[in-house]
């Protein structure tokens, strides 16, 4: 029954097999995922260095414990986003130790390279943004990540946060408010 | 008025939409970092090969040791038997 099943929807196959320890598998597993990881992580930390070696460890971390891994029917992104959250946790209580200055009022690096359409301007204002996205706690920065960057829904959210659908809606509509009132006491500041 | 306020966020929404981009991790990087992760599992047959050859070279030489020691011993043995035979005909000259 559950081989008919696999056969039936490739990424299952490809999960399945990823569990019993097949590496090639994994590694599609791996390419399917790292790009949304690593913008993940490069959200929350804010530099190509750290979120390059927090996107090394969240795969290495992946990879030691596939096995464990039990299929619930959640997307395995669902998964990673969790090793991810809690990586970047614990390296932020690291740097909040090591340094005075908090990480959180340190401006968003943006590579041109990365955007290499926008202008001086446009980097600006998304490094505000960002900025401002990083000030708020960490829940809402994931929320609002798999929203606008993963184009998640609510449904999809709620699995990888393991809240309930209307707890997303109404966390989401009170980070919008959160995130509105900081730009806008930003712009205030400014002037 | 609660239309303006639903219309603002539907902008500040859609603002976000436009200001919020998928980063590319570096080519070199991903390479690299999936090199590591899918070349583990030969790096430790490897290991584990060269761990086998050494237990093997050093039961080798324990075995060859304790041999070449039992030779050494056996062809010692025969020459003090002599050396003790020899000994006592000087020790009976009388006899």
């Amino acid at each position: 029954m559950t081989n008919n099943k696999n056969q039936e929807n490739p990424v299952e196959n490809v999960l399945a097999k990823a569990i019993e320890g097949d590496l090639e598998a994994f590694s599609v597993l791996y390419k399917e995922n790292v790009q949304r990881i690593y913008t993940y992580i490069y959200y929350r930390t804010g530099n190509k260095h750290d979120a390059e070696d927090l996107t090394a460890r969240v795969f290495q971390r992946a990879l030691g414990h596939i096995r464990k891994y039990e299929d619930k029917g959640i997307p395995f992104s669902a998964w990673l986003y969790r090793i991810a959250h809690n990586l970047v946790a614990n390296w932020h209580r690291d740097h909040s130790r090591k340094k005075e200055i908090s990480i959180d009022e340190t401006p968003m690096e943006l590579p041109s390279a990365e955007m290499p359409e926008s202008s001086m301007i446009k980097n600006q204002e998304v490094g505000e943004l960002l900025t401002n996205v990083r000030r708020l706690p960490a829940d809402r920065q994931m929320l609002l990540i798999l929203k606008f960057v993963d184009g998640l829904t609510n449904m999809e959210i709620a699995a990888i946060m393991g809240k309930s659908e209307g707890a997303i809606k109404s966390l989401y509509h009170r980070t919008l408010l959160q995130l509105r009132s900081r730009i806008e006491q930003d712009g205030k500041e400014e002037l | 008025m609660e239309k303006k306020a639903g219309n603002n966020s539907n902008q500040f929404e859609n603002e976000l939409k436009k200001k919020f981009i998928r980063f590319q991790p570096d080519e070199n990087f991903v390479k690299k970092l999936s090199d590591k992760l899918f070349e583990q599992s030969s790096i430790t047959l490897e290991n584990s090969k060269k761990y086998l050859y050494n237990f093997f070279f050093i039961l080798f030489g324990l075995f060859s040791g304790y041999f070449l020691i039992r030779i050494i011993k056996s062809i010692l043995k025969p020459k003090k038997q002599e050396v003790k035979n020899n000994h006592s005909k000087i020790s009976q000259p009388g006899t």
